[in-house]
């Protein structure tokens, strides 16, 4: 099964399961949590099933193309089903089993992984799944989000779309996964790997990445004193990112550190706040039907 | 009689959890059923990442009838003056369902008072499990515990299904939103979907038909034999935390043999150890003659089907993994350990006590000689190599290694090696004097900033595992009487400037340090009014202190003996308080016969050690006998009370001069 027919096959298979089919979230972040589809649709007590391709920027993990496994960006399938459903694992397996991992071959494992977002002030508790030994699942039930309880409780699945495709493929390297007959990963990636790379460890100017950073903390600011939530949330990606960079560039010293969590975390909780207030003057309106005949 | 079963079904639980959720389990089944009156025989318990169950045999069927006199008014208030029952009375009997004339007055508590027989007649043992087991389940404590779907209920992880019988018979409640019965689930790959267990008795068999191990026990032998026979003609050593862990992650155990590239084993063999055992939980295989094999053994959670698969999927992990060993590896040896040194600055040591620059310069002074010298100023260097960085325990380990590839001499390697030891309780302890100083003075001076700080380690919690430090300090220092750890805790102290109040921080320290120490001796089987006696001393060499107590024990082990020697410092201690402590024992000033020859006798005491001690101590008993019968101590003149007290003082001083003797009981 090449990239783009395991994308289409899981985009069937959870579709089929009354996700709305999101797309990519055009600012640039490290997970596909932080894509608005997730971060703020897990909070309040409205329903919501969801799934995307996002792509995920991790500039700490930049290895000029050269490395197996490790890539600058990597492309992560999201299901975000909420409340968690009671056969959660199950419709997992099977999805699984769609893009031809059947569990009797294989050796599927559920192993403790509590994850942890604290400059989202998020956490959650779950597993990373491995499979022959390798992992190819982070599995949260998101217990608080910017802050805030989940409530009710959201079930998140996370797949590293390259290195399980490798698996299927039975290919060692990322960049010979197959995308689709005759085109490679490494075709279309390796090249922009080693760009960001160079560019995110040796050529980034912290100076003026340090400036962007508290430029868009400044402007998130002002948004949220209007009530924006949309845009005043673009900033905070925004500052998400730049830090990674500044982080992988090694412009962020140790005792600096703490203090840009806490203003990325004190954002993220604004945002959160924000959008949970936005949505009660709404009414909830997805709530719709869910309760009128519970 | 009926057996009860209990089985909560979940989602896989954390193996680190899973064995205390199923003790807490084990004991508070058999604890309810007593609560409820209800006879039982012994519990077995059964558990996977899937499932905690506990089976009771010879549960009653239904309480004992209970009859209970309860205590009413007094008969001053339950009788009117005409002698009929009052208002209060007639209340009371209609309260407890009895009849007024079936109230009796009976003494109570000086008084007498309407008492009534209550019967409450026993009710079946389901029913009254079943309003039980539900807030029995919900308190089953996790580390971390969590909610799921729209309900409030915490758990571990979320419970799918609960099973409660009693022989054949569902014990029916409603826990969150799931009820319970009899249907359970079998192994997640092989038996998939619902199982009905008929009754409780039928419970492993049921599991067996679901290929699902259920006994913990069974479970984890199943592993032991099976990794031995898969890495058979080699061996793989099995780490009993790892074999704890794999256990808790499989319900079905297929153990099995792997292979990787003999190239890989270029990497230092801790790396690969570490690689397999943390990242993958993998039992690293050795020849017979104790090399470590280009092999692994796994455990899949499956049966042998497709095995080959499995492996193959395993090996190609494994490669991965180990490729990033040693692209990590190939980098850090792309840079000496002495030069990653000056960047030590830029780690944090710990909150609020600065750098680790500033904590390798404070090493350095605390310890002396080339060797230790150059072996502290390195041996943080290697926590800013990527290997350290990914595996926190090849600390120590990989810097010896890359200090020796930089040409660094063998006792500096073998000292930055031994600096982190011991790991853990138990764990193998430095052997080179350079490696010992410097384990120690990195211990003291992680004590003597965190206790600056005012950071001392309380009942539960220990955040900077400082109670662990002291014990690695004091199994360092267990047999040996240099340095005195009381020096160099003031050195380790006097170490930070402005941080905190030294004064403070060194009485805590030292009290902290004494605990620990009586802690160990009381473990070790010591009694605890010798070991009291030897930490009585103000004495700070520690291999001292465990000598003396073991000359304590030698000198009660002769019971002649030691009634000699503890008379004589029990009879002159007695009296000894009285003494003057500026006055001196002169032997011309000497009275009395007695006097002068306890006197003389005691100024030709030899001073020795242990039993040699306890002799010439017990030597003086007749003339300490001779004195105190004979001779008023407490003398009308001044000046020979004072002389005869003084002496003794200095006899029970002598006594005493190893261990305060007088906390000795018996």
């Amino acid at each position: 099964m090449d990239f783009q027919d395991m994308i289409l096959t899981l985009h069937r298979f959870w579709a089929d399961r009354g996700c709305m089919l999101a797309q990519p979230y055009d600012v640039e972040k490290g997970a596909g949590t932080m894509n608005p589809a997730t971060f703020f649709r897990c909070l309040g007590p409205e329903p919501w099933r969801v799934a995307y391709v996002e792509p995920s920027r991790r500039p700490a993990d930049a290895r000029y193309g050269e490395n197996p496994n490790r890539l600058y960006q990597h492309w992560q399938y999201q299901v975000m089903l909420k409340p968690s459903p009671a056969d959660v694992l199950d419709m997992y397996l099977d999805s699984l089993a769609a893009i031809g991992i059947r569990r009797r071959e294989h050796d599927i494992r559920f192993v403790e992984d509590n994850w942890e977002w604290p400059a989202g002030g998020a956490w959650g508790l779950g597993w990373e799944v491995w499979c022959d030994g390798m992992e190819i699942t982070q599995f949260t039930y998101f217990q608080q989000v910017g802050g805030l309880e989940v409530r009710p409780v959201a079930a998140e699945i996370t797949i590293g779309l390259e290195r399980l495709a490798s698996f299927i493929q039975g290919v060692p390297d990322v960049f010979a996964v197959q995308w689709l007959p005759g085109l490679t990963y490494g075709d279309v990636y390796r090249r922009t790997e080693y760009e960001q790379s160079v560019y995110a460890l040796e050529l980034a100017d912290a100076d003026l990445l340090r400036r962007h950073f508290d430029e868009s903390e400044a402007e998130a600011g002002r948004a949220l004193a209007r009530g924006l939530v949309a845009p005043a949330y673009d900033f905070v990606l925004r500052c998400s990112h730049l830090f990674n960079v500044l982080d992988a560039r090694g412009a962020v010293a140790p005792a600096q550190r703490a203090a840009y969590m806490d203003r990325m975390r004190g954002l993220t909780r604004r945002a959160a706040a924000a959008y949970l207030k936005v949505r009660e003057e709404m009414g909830f309106p997805l709530l719709k039907g869910v309760r009128a005949d519970g | 009689m009926a057996e009860l079963l209990l089985e909560i079904g979940t989602e896989e639980l954390p193996a680190a959890a899973a064995p205390s959720a199923l003790a807490q389990l084990a004991e508070r089944l058999p604890a309810l059923l007593a609560d409820l009156r209800l006879e039982h025989g012994a519990a077995t318990a059964f558990g996977t990442p899937r499932r905690l169950a506990l089976r009771v045999a010879g549960v009653a069927e239904r309480q004992p009838d209970l009859e209970e006199w309860v205590r009413g008014p007094s008969r001053a208030v339950g009788f009117g003056p005409d002698g009929a029952p009052s208002r209060a009375a007639l209340g009371f009997a209609r309260g407890q369902g009895v009849d007024p004339s079936a109230l009796e007055i009976r003494p109570a508590g000086g008084g007498e008072y309407l008492f009534a027989l209550r019967r409450t007649p026993g009710r079946p043992a389901g029913e009254v499990l079943a309003e039980r087991l539900p807030a029995l389940i919900a308190g089953i404590d996790f580390p971390r515990s969590m909610r799921w779907g729209e309900g409030d209920l915490r758990f571990g992880r979320p419970i799918r299904w609960i099973v409660a019988l009693l022989d054949s018979d569902t014990v029916p409640f409603v826990l969150g939103e799931l009820s319970s019965g009899r249907t359970t689930h079998g192994h997640r790959t092989l038996a998939p979907g619902p199982v009905e267990v008929a009754s409780a008795s039928a419970y492993e068999a049921a599991m067996a038909t679901a290929c699902v191990m259920a006994d913990p026990a069974a479970r984890a032998e199943h592993i032991r034999a099976g990794v031995a026979a898969a890495a058979a003609p080699a061996t793989a050593r099995i780490d009993e935390g790892l074999l704890a862990e794999v256990n808790w992650l499989v319900e079905h155990p297929t153990p099995f043999l792997g292979e990787f590239p003999k190239e890989a084993l270029a990497v230092p063999e801790a790396v690969l150890v570490e690689v397999m055992r943390v990242q993958q939980r993998y039992f690293p295989v050795r020849s017979p003659e104790g090399r470590l094999a280009a092999q692994f053994c796994g455990v899949r959670d499956g049966n042998g089907e497709h095995l080959a698969t499995v492996i193959a999927g395993n090996e190609r992990v494994l490669r991965a993994r180990f490729a990033d060993a040693r692209f990590f590896y190939d980098e850090d040896r792309k840079r000496t350990l002495a030069s990653r040194v000056p960047e030590l600055g830029r780690v944090t040591f710990a909150e609020g006590l600065g750098d680790m620059g500033a904590k390798v310069a404070r090493l350095a002074r605390l310890v002396s000689g080339p060797t230790a010298q150059r072996a502290a100023h390195l041996c943080k260097a290697d926590r800013l190599t990527h290997l350290v960085d990914e595996f926190p325990e090849l600390e120590g380990t990989m810097g010896a290694h890359y200090a020796q590839l930089d040409g660094e001499p063998a006792d500096v390697c073998q000292a930055i090696g031994e600096h982190v030891l011991p790991r853990a309780a138990g764990g193998d302890l430095p052997q080179s004097q350079a490696g010992r100083d410097l384990a120690l003075g990195d211990r003291l001076d992680n004590l003597a900033g965190h206790f600056l700080l005012g950071r001392v380690p309380t009942g539960s919690a220990d955040p900077f595992g400082l109670r662990r430090q002291a014990i690695a300090v004091l199994r360092i220092l267990r047999e040996r009487s240099e340095p005195d750890l009381g020096q160099a805790m003031s050195a380790a102290i006097a170490g930070y400037s402005g941080v905190g109040d030294p004064a403070a921080a060194s009485r805590e320290v030292r009290r902290f340090l004494r605990e620990r120490l009586r802690g160990l001796m009381i473990e070790a089987g010591h009694r605890y009014d010798l070991v009291d006696a030897v930490l009585g001393a103000e004495e700070w060499r520690v291999g001292e202190l465990w000598a003396r107590l073991a000359s304590l024990e030698a000198i009660l082990a002769e019971p002649a003996l030691a009634d000699d020697f503890l008379t004589v410092y029990r009879r002159c201690a007695n009296l000894a308080t009285k003494a003057d402590p500026d006055a001196k024992f002169r032997l011309e000033g000497a009275s009395a016969v007695e006097e002068e020859a306890l006197g003389r006798a005691l100024l030709a005491a030899p001073h020795l050690e242990g039993l040699a001690h306890a002799r010439a101590v017990a030597s003086l008993r007749p003339a300490v006998d001779a004195l105190l019968d004979r001779v008023l101590i407490v003398a009308p003149e001044p000046a020979v009370r004072a002389n005869r007290l003084a002496l003794l003082r200095d006899v029970a001083a002598f006594a005493a001069r190893f261990a305060d003797l007088g906390r000795v009981v018996a």
